[in-house]
């Protein structure tokens, strides 16, 4: 239902979607980081 | 007191300092891409789709490795923009990942099933649950793949790929080759909360953007407490807060 919502209200222009530069490279940085401690350096 | 002199044009030092620091970016950004191998487009057939096979486009690091590998599962919208290109944000995340060493395979959903996205419109003609199968179809076709370590291989995802995930790493679901980490960016949480039976399997990670009002992360947030599995919440960032190409 929320997810319905949600897709209603992007069509709608009421959603947002878009770029964060601090918030992606740290998403960069925090899933390099993951993917390091559980395989290692590839 | 006499008035001091400005200059009407940059100094000699500091047009070559700008030069040099325009021809270093560009040096890096061409070391970037030489490190990100040319993707391939791979055809993967298995009995657990039940949508039947699909493709997949390949990013591989130089060399023969085994190397381990990350599966990304496209967004609602695909794996492909209008002009039949890979969208920005996953050529991104696939070339970064594949530049540092590891093995990139980008399942497409969609094309194989006739479908070109999923963002609009009153049905969801793929669901996650569908899509859990195709991830397991890429685990199994990753393993048997000589440049690949199976036994490190992960599993990412982005919004409805993301919802994927959660269904790909409920407990028992897999039972081929296993992914060992999974990740998710801006996913919703409220279908798969319902689920009293709903477990993750491997350590799991959610990344959410904190202003997300398509899938807000509240009730990821109140799942992974339920479950013990990690968010990060971001501030200020939207859904898609990723995308290299977005406003």
């Amino acid at each position: 239902m929320k997810l319905r919502k949600g897709i209603a209200s992007l069509k709608k222009g009421e959603a947002h979607v878009g770029t964060n530069e601090a918030a992606r490279e740290a998403a960069i940085a925090e899933v390099k980081r993951i993917f390091e401690a559980q395989f290692g350096v590839p | 007191m006499k008035p001091m002199a400005i200059p009407a044009q940059p100094s000699a030092h500091l047009r070559i300092i700008v030069a040099l620091l325009a021809a270093i970016t560009l040096v890096a950004i061409s070391a970037h891409r030489a490190q990100a191998a040319e993707p391939e487009t791979v055809r993967i057939t298995s009995d657990v789709t039940h949508l039947g096979p699909f493709t997949a486009l390949l990013f591989r690091p130089k060399g023969k490795g085994p190397f381990p590998a990350v599966v990304a599962l496209h967004g609602c919208g695909g794996l492909f923009n209008d002009d039949q290109e890979i969208k920005g944000r996953e050529e991104d995340w696939a070339e970064r990942l594949a530049a540092v060493g590891y093995v990139v395979l980008l399942p497409d959903s969609f094309t194989a099933r006739g479908v070109r996205q999923i963002c609009s419109g009153p049905d969801r003609k793929i669901s996650p649950a569908e899509r859990a199968d195709d991830a397991a179809a890429a685990a199994e076709w990753l393993a048997k793949q000589p440049f690949v370590d199976a036994s490190r291989m992960g599993l990412m995802g982005w919004s409805h790929g993301a919802m994927t995930v959660l269904w790909t790493v409920r407990k028992g679901f897999m039972q081929g080759p296993q992914y060992k980490v999974a990740i998710g960016l801006y996913r919703g949480c409220r279908k798969i909360a319902k689920l009293a039976d709903w477990h993750p399997g491997v350590p799991l990670t959610l990344l959410l953007g904190e202003d997300d009002d398509w899938t807000a992360p509240g009730p990821c947030r109140k799942l992974a407490r339920r479950e013990g599995f990690r968010t990060v919440t971001y501030p200020d960032a939207y859904h898609g807060f990723d995308m290299p190409d977005a406003p």
